[in-house]
């Protein structure tokens, strides 16, 4: 499997101290790979780094082999869903997917028949003509991922793009992204601080906190095999039993006992 | 009769009463000035004039003036208003979007001209425009004309720009549109209601100015509110009504036509200082 994408010692601090510190990681192609964390950890400066929506203090990104850290986002083999304010409200549904496809130079009846394929993709065919408020927040960014699919990027970036949806919607956006993805074999870095969609929708979760990465694993290995305290906390509901009160034995580590809440039927056994 | 009066109840009763007031209030004037520009005859107890005519249409158009200041006004309305968008618009962009020391300074700073007493500025102006011999020429008429309007046309766009997102500019880049691009694209029809609004208002306020240009234009600058004056006070009020509604007409085809893009929103928007 060849890496598509690689982050090499991604460093960039604002000057409210906030930033990320080192940032070092690997995605393989037709990966969808998950940048898990609370808010402020420093995901979005990730993601917005990749996209080259800011300029690293340090560090090099490589796409494809590639070194693209000096160019600027629409230079880049990458596109970006956003949280909200995707789709230009002036545009019909039509302009904005072919907008990107106009730039290209592509012939107009290539335009488009491969509008109306990519919104039958996200299953809104036949919404050319409407105007993004006539849409709702689930069916926006069905078109905006639309946008995004049609400029075949080598890697697609998500930036909590269900977080404003309803948890329902949420849930079927989820599942039909995954098909996409599975469908046609696509590169996805995906940020969110849901721990359950990261759970559910990667390939391999990283679990940042205060600007670092503390681990990259795929879900299951991050669920029952977390490598910090941090990790362990942040993933879901466990026990901790603090180590090193006794002298010496633990020297201060923690050891760690997860305890999936669904085989306890929602209850501790722990009194 | 009584019944009636107590059937609708007394709200209702204060409430026509109210707004018969502010009709006659507000368009009593309008209608005598239009009743006074087309009478031929009107003497004082009658209600309306015994004899209709045109003959004040046909004596203010018959000035040579009046037809030069027509297209005067409307000349440099226009280059008033296009001159304020090639200024305004990049300035109204940069406190939108760029961050930069004494921004808000800056931005006040444009409520200044409004602050002062209008002939004090004006007169303060004239000397300097003496000594740089910018009197009597169109270029200093201008010049006044674009003093009084910058607020708007700075204020209402910067609000205009400051309400688009940056994901919908980050966007269009990330599709592959260069900054120019996006500019063009994206930001600028995005912004175009509020641009609209405060060139209307900027076209508006050049043909209706009268006080600067008066200072800086006497005596060969004659735009229309000028030549009102003179028609006033040395002809009967029928002349001075027909000009007035040839003063009013492009103000209500303007605003007609703007309607649609003038919403309180876009207006009240304008006038916040974040």
């Amino acid at each position: 499997m060849s890496v598509q994408l690689a982050v090499r010692g991604l460093t960039k601090r604002y000057k409210t101290g906030e930033g990320v510190t080192g940032i070092n990681l690997e995605v393989n192609k037709g990966e969808l790979v998950t940048l898990l964390g609370p808010s402020g950890c420093g995901k979005t400066t990730v993601l917005r780094g990749i996209g080259g929506f800011l300029e690293p203090d340090a560090g090099e990104i490589l796409i494809e082999g590639k070194r693209v850290t000096q160019l600027p986002p629409e230079k880049r083999p990458t596109s970006m869903v956003f949280q909200s304010y995707n789709l230009w409200p002036h545009m019909s549904v039509y302009d904005n997917l072919a907008f990107g496809l106009k730039i290209r130079g592509m012939p107009k009846a290539d335009i488009k028949s491969a509008v109306s394929d990519a919104l039958r993709l996200v299953r809104l065919p036949g919404a050319e003509k409407k105007y993004p408020t006539q849409l709702s927040g689930g069916q926006q960014q069905r078109v905006a991922l639309a946008r995004s699919l049609l400029l075949k990027p080598a890697v697609l970036l998500l930036d909590e793009p269900f977080s404003a949806l309803d948890a329902k919607l949420r849930h079927e956006m989820r599942e039909e992204l995954r098909d996409i993805q599975t469908q046609k074999g696509l590169t996805m870095v995906f940020v969110t601080h849901d721990q359950e969609e990261a759970l559910s929708l990667s390939d391999r979760i990283i679990v940042m906190n205060h600007g670092h990465i503390e681990q990259i694993a795929p879900p299951q290995r991050i669920y029952n095999e977390p490598e910090t305290l941090y990790v362990a906390q942040f993933i879901g509901k466990m026990n901790f039993f603090g180590g090193g009160g006794g002298r010496g034995a633990y020297s201060g580590r923690r050891a760690v006992v997860a305890e999936r809440e669904a085989s306890l039927g929602g209850r501790s056994r722990w009194p | 009769m009584g019944w009636y009066f107590k059937a609708i109840g007394r709200r209702r009763i204060i409430e026509f009463i109210l707004l018969t007031v502010f009709a006659v209030f507000f368009a009593g004037p309008l209608l005598n000035l239009v009743v006074l520009a087309f009478s031929g005859q009107w003497t004082y107890p009658d209600l309306l004039p015994h004899q209709w005519s045109f003959k004040w249409w046909k004596f203010v158009f018959e000035q040579d003036d009046v037809a030069k200041s027509i297209g005067l006004s409307f000349l440099i309305a226009t280059i008033v208003t296009a001159l304020s968008i090639v200024l305004c618009i990049p300035a109204a962009y940069a406190f939108a979007r760029i961050r930069f020391p004494f921004k808000r300074v800056f931005l006040f700073s444009f409520l200044l001209t409004h602050a002062f007493p209008k002939m004090g500025l004006y007169v303060s102006i004239a000397v300097l425009f003496y000594k740089v011999g910018l009197m009597n020429t169109m270029l200093g008429v201008v010049l006044v004309h674009m003093i009084n309007v910058l607020m708007f046309m700075t204020w209402i766009p910067t609000a205009a720009f400051r309400n688009i997102q940056a994901a919908q500019e980050e966007s269009a880049r990330d599709v592959g549109a260069t900054p120019l691009r996006v500019f063009r694209s994206i930001t600028l029809p995005m912004a175009m209601p509020g641009i609209m609004v405060a060139s209307v208002f900027t076209f508006l306020n050049s043909l209706d100015e009268a006080q600067g240009t008066f200072l800086v234009g006497i005596p060969d600058i004659k735009t229309m509110p000028i030549i009102m004056y003179s028609i006033i006070s040395d002809f009967p009020s029928s002349a001075g009504a027909v000009f007035s509604i040839i003063l009013t007409a492009p103000t209500i085809i303007l605003l007609v036509a703007a309607q649609r893009l003038i919403s309180a929103d876009v207006m009240a928007s304008g006038f916040q200082v974040k």
